[in-house]
């Protein structure tokens, strides 16, 4: 029963770090289109290119969280659970589930195809809390998306949480 | 396919947005899995979610993102600019499962030429629980 806190010296050096991912492609209209039909999303904004170019938007734009999804992960290695190995901001072991705390999103620009997209993700905060089950350690990434010409796109702020496990409980 | 434009001056608070049901399947989320290449086997893989104690596959969380940004544009038609949202999950959500995404306008007011409607947000599942809440949009017109 210590007070002793679960944010080791290791993850308080996490907090304020960053990495850009630079962009190195159009997203293209295929992506923008799999994204729609994936959501169920058929608004002819993102499908129709007749539709799209005569509406105020002047052409195809793309889902608005759409942006929120380029996964910048998308050259790591992938571990047996199926999710990138060493993606950056996730918390070393004993940690190893995560769950989704919520997410806060700004729309500054739609996106389009043609759109080149650059991420920085921002180690913005880590704090702990005590759940009913013990320990739980919160992980908020300010991820900024801009496009070709430096313009920010959107931020999604996102909050995860790690429950705190110790390593010896013969999981799986 | 003509979308209907919403007005800022018809808008009222206590309005309610039109709803938007959305079905859970484990083929939608694969489809989703391959348009964000995020390949976690919880949203797709029964043996590998069945040993870690769920009873199926479970959702993406910003797929309720999109979602609820899907019921915005669709209200809000050709008029108004999504500028934020943000949403806290509540429960998971699996395959097999029927998501109601809902709101209503509770704030509505003009400062520095804009004019704002901010809208409180949650989605439901099959038996009524809030799966998602709080949540909160802000449009401008």
């Amino acid at each position: 029963m210590s007070e002793e806190s679960v944010i080791t010296p290791e993850i308080e050096a996490m907090v304020g770090k960053e990495r850009v991912y630079p962009g190195s492609e159009e997203i293209g209209w295929a992506l923008i289109k799999r994204f729609a039909i994936a959501v169920g999303d058929t608004n002819p904004l993102y499908l129709d290119e007749e539709y799209a170019g005569k509406s105020r938007y002047r052409g195809i734009i793309a889902p608005l969280t759409m942006v929120f999804e380029l996964n910048h992960n998308i050259g790591l290695e992938i571990g047996e659970d199926g999710a990138a190995i060493d993606a950056f901001g996730r918390l070393p072991p004993p940690f190893e589930t995560v769950i989704r705390g919520g997410n806060e999103y700004e729309f500054y620009q739609l996106v389009r195809p043609d759109d080149i997209v650059t991420t920085t993700q921002k180690i913005a905060q880590i704090y702990e809390r005590q759940g009913k089950a013990g320990p739980m350690v919160f992980v908020v990434n300010e991820l900024t998306y801009r496009n070709q010409r430096g313009e920010k796109l959107g931020l999604n702020r996102e909050t995860v949480i790690y429950p705190y496990r110790k390593r010896d409980d013969g999981g799986s | 396919m003509s979308k209907q434009s919403l007005l800022f001056e018809d808008i009222n608070v206590g309005d309610e947005i039109p709803s938007l049901t959305k079905d859970i399947t484990e083929v939608g989320m694969v489809m989703y899995s391959a348009a964000t290449w995020d390949f976690h086997r919880g949203h797709y893989d029964k043996e590998f979610v069945q040993s870690r104690g769920f009873p199926a596959p479970f959702a993406d969380g910003q797929m309720f993102g999109a979602f609820l940004a899907e019921m915005i544009m669709n209200w809000i038609g050709d008029s108004g600019t999504l500028k934020k949202m943000d949403f806290r999950f509540r429960k998971m959500v699996f395959a097999g499962d029927r998501v109601i995404c809902k709101g209503s306008v509770i704030e509505k007011r003009a400062e520095n030429g804009q004019k704002l409607v901010t809208c409180d947000l949650w989605v439901e599942n099959q038996n009524g629980e809030k799966i998602l809440a709080p949540a909160s949009a802000l449009i401008s017109f």
